[in-house]
């Protein structure tokens, strides 16, 4: 159990980020979403503390990450799970409009999906060491990190994600402060059958040595599994069903 | 000085038993670096049981002001 500790989960509105939030608030963690989507806050605040803050705004996340600490005095978990995925070649032939690979998506991408997981934990982590909060760092990377094709500006970003993670799994251990990222492979999630037709579903499912998608509880339990190991730090979790060996 | 607290500067900085004195500053030990610093004050603080202010923190920059520091917290050291 999580006894009541203070865990900031960016995205934590929707998807992925919001199974984590509802898992480990059953788990009985105190949990702060932070989204810059306030529409769903209404409800989700019965159970969570919500905040409009964009992760890619260092002035926000400041002003955020104070209120928090005033009124919460430390926090002790920080989830970076915002971001967005985009797939693009880096030339497409196929289209003499947009040949290349926008630069502006490529900017984007790695301002939400890498600056972001900068600013938060850069700032959070100054909070964990004023405070001598004994912490953890989650950080959702992904399998594309490894290269995927089609997804340059995704995959540098989570190659960047899982970079810093080995960084600061170094830097801040002195402090008692571990860092770790779990890299999702295909997850059964709206978001993935949105994405991907029936037939690219069923390759997935045949290229996974498991044979089938991961479900949001596969997640849930490697994120349980880095607050709770006190010996796990700077590890990337690849919870994809071995897609990636 | 107090033995103890000679051996654990010497393990923190890795310093030779030659190597050691009160007048050692950030200039003099080489791998005293904000990392290294970092290391230095959650070893004092853990092995002292205090907790170091900021200030503190930011103005112990030599072996003498770490001493310094610690009379300031009732440790003697010296």
């Amino acid at each position: 159990m999580l006894d009541n500790k203070v865990i900031v989960i960016t995205g934590g509105a929707s998807g992925l980020g919001l199974a984590i939030a509802e898992a480990l608030f059953k788990q009985n963690g105190q949990i702060l979403v932070f989204d810059c989507n306030p529409e769903p806050f209404e409800t989700l605040s019965q159970h969570f503390d919500c905040y409009e803050v964009d992760v890619t705004d260092e002035q926000q996340i400041e002003q955020a990450v104070t209120r928090v600490i005033q009124k919460y005095g430390q926090i002790d978990v920080l989830v970076n799970n915002a971001g967005i995925i985009h797939s693009q070649p880096l030339v497409n032939i196929m289209d003499p409009e947009q040949r290349r690979h926008s630069y502006q998506a490529f900017k984007k991408v790695i301002n939400i999906d890498l600056d972001s997981v900068f600013l938060m934990t850069s700032m959070v982590a100054e909070q964990m060491i004023m405070k001598r909060t004994k912490g953890v760092i989650i950080n959702i990377s992904s399998i594309s990190a490894q290269g995927k094709a089609g997804q340059t500006a995704y995959a540098a970003a989570k190659a960047g994600v899982e970079a810093m993670t080995r960084v600061w799994a170094k830097e801040l251990a002195g402090f008692g402060i571990r860092t770790n990222a779990i890299a999702p492979g295909f997850i059964n999630t709206p978001s993935t059958s949105d994405a991907l037709n029936e037939q690219l579903i069923k390759d997935i499912k045949q290229m996974t040595p498991m044979k089938k998608l991961g479900e949001v509880e596969h997640i849930v339990q490697a994120a349980i599994y880095a607050i709770e190991n006190g010996f796990v730090n700077g590890s990337v979790l690849e919870v994809d069903g071995g897609l990636v060996i | 000085m107090n033995d103890e607290f000679k051996a654990f500067i010497q393990r923190i900085f890795n310093l030779n038993e030659g190597e050691y004195s009160d007048s050692l500053n950030m200039e003099d030990i080489a791998n005293w670096d904000s990392l290294k610093h970092m290391e230095l004050i959650t070893n004092l603080e853990s092995k002292y049981n205090i907790t170091l202010e900021m200030m503190e923190i930011v103005n112990m920059r030599s072996i003498g002001t770490i001493i310094e520091t610690l009379q300031g917290k009732g440790v003697y050291v010296g």
